[in-house]
């Protein structure tokens, strides 16, 4: 399904807040650098001034950045160290234990860079903020817990959505299909919850198949759906907004070509010819409704997504009637599946029917 | 802490906003070429419970679909194409082999017999929505009152399945007409609306009209000749006891019609060769005065509400047709076409008015809405008038007659969408029909 996209929107907004954001997260490791400067860049300092005496070329920036210092150590020291002395300190005084055993005693300064390292730990907290991102990809086999559940459920209601309703009661049913038993034998495990993630399955599915170009990998995008399960509050968090997203029946915009002309007025007249109104009241005939239904790929409706959205002209009792006429014709003439192209399919997986009887009054 | 609600907080939208912003655009068609035609539906034989009761079972099935068949809705399918036999009324229904025949509605139902009474109950199913429409229902009654309660389960399926109202379980009173054109016995006659179980309610001896139907149906309106001179006549159906209305010396009184309440009589009444309409209290016979020009006004009709009257007025120069309120006052032309209009009616929905109209030689039954738009005419022949609807408002019966010395007159009934014109069998002649409500 295109949660995959949601999941890659999910982590480049995650990303930008972090950037946009940074100015806050970085506050706290920033005195950090500067604590740390404090109390290595005298002892760097001198050690610079003693490694430059003896063994300069280890790093040329080293022997560089004393020597302006060395007119101004101590105004150079926070601005210009910022960055690349925090790293050479720890280097400096290992390479020099000989030189300076005054130095390996005055390295309290390296213990307490190892300090700083575990003061570090706390940025890492602030890194844990980013974890999940990271996190979310190496638990990929989750996807692989999830996937084998509903992809054997999905494969059922998709073949015959019609059929569903009629299992319960049809056991006796000889020219109806082996599947009717299964369906029998499914819903004792989760007959409510096997539909909706099946949607999301079958909606997965094509969903990585139709995005390879831009998003590959982004199949594995699914996992955070798994990922509520740990304790962690961020990746609950994470979770609740990638659960959100992966519940909605709706997938991610459609991409490709839209449909031609031809195609929607073969839809169109496919539908129309089963689009019955013989029997309605002269109310019901009044009433213009909008229907919305899902599809599958194979251009047949899911029968239980079909819903009314919207009526305008008549009684509710009329729009009733206007669209069980409505929702039977969908199901009579895509029982065999409408002719939709498949390569198309994101455009449309989600169909809004608007059946407006005025000229036929 | 802040930073952990503040990475909450950004998680959590950023997680639904994609969702909210990426929501896929569906595909958005319209459609507005469908087809009408009737919907086809199965009807097997209703499951017989108990000994005796199997042709029963039979008759009131076949009663049921060939009510439901012929408003030209429905198309019962041939039950030889039947795949699937309803054997037990609790048996559960196997859905794709009524599919597989195409059949959109399924009725099953099953009958016992205790002594004289009878027990129907039955059960609707939309076959393609794979559920039952509605819940089942049992009617209770006797075995000479059968086809009462097949037509009463027509009426719930047909309700359940369109919408709106049945119109089975009526009765429709007419003037049966005997013998040739110029020497023609009339008399009043009394049927289920569909032609059965015609029972007479008048002797030949004189000439009757115009029957109209009370709003209860339990009393009948009718003009009579049996005194040389039209009076109007108020008759009990039930015990066929009838009396006569008042009216005043010198005058002739015809076209009489009940008012929504049943407690008035509106109807014309000529004096002094004016025609005007009049109000008369049926109990105290106190009279009305509605209209009072020196053109002829005729035909009065009430509206359901008992707000308006329609009528027909040629104050114009040729017949058309008019809407006052029901007390009467400056009336309001609501025909408009080329020709003349006459005999209308009110529906029992209170949208439409149905007429007679006649033009370019052709006479037609057409309907209108009750401030005079959306004319349609729904018939055409040599001879056609009078009107009435069927309880539902879906349906107009009329009389229609054939040209030459010859020609009888037989009635017709068709929809308001002009759709399944059909002859009502009748035994001989019939005319003026008036539908009654539907039956208690």
């Amino acid at each position: 399904m295109n949660t995959g996209q949601y999941i890659s929107l999910a982590g480049h907004a995650g990303l930008i807040c972090i950037l946009l954001l940074g100015g806050r997260w970085n506050s706290e490791p920033l005195p950090f650098d500067v604590t740390s400067v404090s109390v290595v860049s005298t002892e760097a300092y001198e050690a610079a001034m003693n490694a430059a005496s003896t063994a300069a070329p280890s790093v040329e920036t080293d022997v560089e950045t004393p020597q302006t210092p060395t007119e101004t150590p101590a105004e150079t020291t926070t601005p210009a160290e910022d960055t690349t002395p925090t790293a050479e300190v720890p280097d400096v005084p290992q390479p020099e234990p000989d030189d300076a055993p005054q130095i390996d005693t005055s390295e309290p300064a390296p213990t307490e860079v190892e300090p700083a390292p575990s003061e570090i730990v706390p940025p890492s907290e602030n890194l844990a903020l980013l974890v999940p991102e990271r996190s979310v990809r190496p638990r990929i086999k989750p996807v692989e817990r999830i996937a084998p559940e509903p992809v054997a459920t999905p494969a059922e209601p998709d073949v015959q959505p019609a059929d569903t309703p009629e299992v319960d009661r049809v056991e006796d049913a000889p020219s109806e299909t082996p599947a009717e038993p299964t369906d029998a034998a499914q819903p004792e495990e989760a007959t409510t919850e096997i539909d909706p993630e099946a949607k999301d399955d079958s909606f997965a599915a094509p969903a990585t198949s139709v995005r390879p170009k831009t998003r590959p990998r982004r199949a594995a995008a699914t996992e955070p759906a798994e990922t509520p399960s740990t304790e962690d509050a961020v990746a609950g968090a994470l979770a609740e907004a990638l659960g959100e997203s992966s519940e909605e029946p709706t997938p991610a915009a459609p991409s490709g070509p839209p449909l031609t002309g031809g195609e929607r007025e073969g839809l169109k007249l496919a539908v129309s010819r089963c689009w019955n109104l013989g029997a309605l009241s002269s109310e019901a005939m009044a009433v213009t409704i909008i229907v919305a239904m899902d599809m599958t790929r194979d251009g047949k409706p899911v029968v239980p997504s079909i819903k009314l959205l919207s009526s305008s002209g008549g009684s509710d009792a009329a729009a009733n009637k206007a669209y069980s006429a409505a929702r039977r014709a969908i199901i009579r003439c895509g029982a065999s599946g409408y002719d939709l192209p498949d390569e198309k399919f994101e455009q449309w997986r989600s169909i809004e029917m608007k059946f407006n009887p005025e000229s036929m009054r | 802490m802040t930073m952990r609600i503040w990475a909450i907080l950004v998680f959590t939208v950023m997680g639904v906003l994609p969702a909210v912003v990426q929501a896929q655009e569906p595909l958005r068609i319209e459609i507005t070429d469908g087809v009408i035609e009737p919907m086809p539906f199965a009807a097997p034989a209703f499951v017989p419970e108990g000994g005796g009761s199997g042709q029963l079972a039979a008759d009131i099935a076949s009663v049921v679909a060939a009510d439901l068949a012929g408003t030209g809705l429905f198309r019962e399918i041939d039950k030889a194409a039947f795949i699937s036999t309803v054997s037990s009324f609790s048996a559960p229904v196997q859905y794709a082999d009524w599919k597989a025949i195409n059949a959109q509605a399924l009725i099953t139902g099953a009958v016992s017999v205790q002594g004289e009474k009878v027990t129907v109950k039955f059960r609707v199913y939309d076959v393609f929505a794979g559920q039952e429409l509605g819940e089942g229902l049992q009617l209770a009654g006797t075995r000479a009152g059968w086809r009462r309660m097949a037509h009463k389960v027509a009426d719930t399926v047909y309700s359940r399945i369109t919408g709106e109202g049945g119109y089975f379980d009526s009765r429709v009173v007419f003037v049966s007409e005997q013998g040739p054109k110029n020497a023609r016995k009339k008399r009043l006659a009394i049927m289920d609306y569909d032609g059965a179980n015609v029972q007479f309610l008048t002797d030949s001896s004189a000439i009757v009209l115009a029957p109209r139907f009370s709003p209860t149906g339990d009393r009948v309106l009718y003009t009579s000749y049996e005194t040389g001179f039209p009076r109007i006549y108020v008759l009990d159906v039930a015990s066929v006891g009838r009396r006569v209305l008042q009216s005043r010396d010198n005058t002739t009184s015809f076209a009489p019609r009940f008012s929504p309440d049943g407690q008035k009589v509106v109807y014309s009444q000529e004096s002094g060769g004016n025609t005007d309409i009049f109000l008369m209290d049926i109990n105290s016979g106190s009279e009305q005065r509605l209209t009072s020009a020196p053109s002829i006004e005729t035909s009065p009709s009430f509206s359901p509400d008992g707000s308006r009257i329609v009528f027909e007025s040629d104050r114009s120069g040729s017949p058309q047709l008019y809407v006052m309120s029901a007390g009467g006052g400056e009336p309001q032309r609501i025909s408009s076409g080329s020709g003349s209009y006459g005999t209308p009616v009110w529906s029992p929905r209170g949208d439409m008015v149905a007429f007679t109209k006649q033009s370019k030689g052709r006479f037609h039954i057409g309907v209108m809405r009750t401030d005079g738009s959306g004319e349609k005419l729904l018939t055409a022949s040599f001879l056609e008038e009078g009107p009435t609807w069927s309880p539902n408002g879906r349906v107009i019966m009329f009389t229609r007659e054939t040209q030459g010395a010859s020609g009888q007159s037989s009635l017709y009934s068709v929809d308001i969408s002009g759709r399944n014109l059909k002859r009502v069998k009748t035994e001989g002649g019939a005319s003026d029909p008036s539908w009654s409500p539907l039956q208690n």
